[in-house]
């Protein structure tokens, strides 16, 4: 069962989703820091 | 004694002032708002600011003298101008301990009536107190609603921070699940809404990105929407039947 669910977490779909969350994410907060710091 | 109190209650006198000047209290008003503020500390003597001078006076059993309740040091002087219930003339009865009265009631004396406020003794059917000029009633009230130390009211929550922050929370959820939705094929066939140039980047990393940010962008509106109706709900409620109450650890 682990097996099998870590051999699908090492799908090559998978490693888009975890990079495009992760660089979506980054780029947001970055946004709302850069918002935030010239908002004051 | 208790500094904060003393500190407190200057803070309330600061800003009555201000309204005063600013002619949003009239004088009288701002005379019994000033009789309020009045303080009790541990030794049962009664302190309060000068209506004028905006400086301490103690009524020492008699006369109200100014002093400085920060460093214990007494002077003698004039009683405070805005000293209205003429203290020289009237009996102060200091509130007795919890012991003391439940002796006096063991005996059989005749339960008082004690000034919700000052804790001076007041006749069963005086409407306001002789002594410091509160109404039994509206000390009551104001009693019940304002919170002790260890306590801390919510009265309204603020909209925009509620909204921000909720919509943060949005935009985190609508980034993971943007971001599946663009590379795996969930939520059926939604995807033929979206035109066929954003179609193609189905299951690539362009799309996850791309679906990432929709869905971030959406789950930052929509969250922040419900924050919105929430903050409103909640400050409906507070209105209606006042804010929730939490005790503190100080």
């Amino acid at each position: 069962m682990l097996d099998a669910m870590m051999d699908l977490l090492h799908t090559v779909a998978f490693y888009r989703l975890f990079a495009a969350i992760l660089i979506d994410l980054i780029a947001f907060f970055a946004i709302s820091l850069l918002i935030k710091k010239f908002h004051r | 004694m208790d500094v904060k109190k003393f500190r407190e209650i200057e803070e309330l006198y600061k800003d009555l002032k201000e309204r005063q000047a600013a002619g949003e209290v009239s004088a009288e008003d701002a005379k019994s708002e000033l009789k309020k503020m009045m303080l009790r500390d541990e030794e049962n003597r009664f302190w309060m600011l000068g209506g004028k001078t905006g400086s301490w006076y103690v009524y020492d059993g008699s006369a109200w003298k100014p002093a400085d309740p920060y460093g214990g040091q007494e002077a003698a002087g004039a009683a405070p101008a805005s000293a209205a219930p003429a203290a020289t003339t009237i009996e102060l009865e200091p509130a007795r301990p919890a012991a003391r009265r439940q002796e006096a009631a063991a005996e059989g004396e005749k339960a008082e009536t004690l000034c919700r406020f000052c804790h001076s003794r007041m006749d069963e059917h005086d409407a306001y107190c002789r002594f410091c000029g509160a109404s039994p009633k509206a000390g009551a009230v104001r009693q019940e609603r304002r919170p002790s130390g260890d306590e801390i009211q919510f009265r309204s929550v603020r909209l925009l921070p509620l909204m921000v922050f909720l919509g943060g929370l949005g935009l985190v959820a609508g980034v993971v699940l943007g971001a599946t939705f663009g590379i795996f094929r969930i939520f059926g066939d939604l995807i033929y809404q979206f035109p066929v140039m954003i179609q193609e980047m189905r299951g690539k990393f362009l799309g996850g990105l791309f679906f990432g940010a929709t869905g971030a962008i959406a789950g930052f509106i929509a969250f922040a929407v419900l924050g919105l109706l929430l903050g409103l709900l909640f400050n409906a409620l507070c209105l209606v039947f006042t804010g929730p109450r939490f005790k503190i650890r100080p």
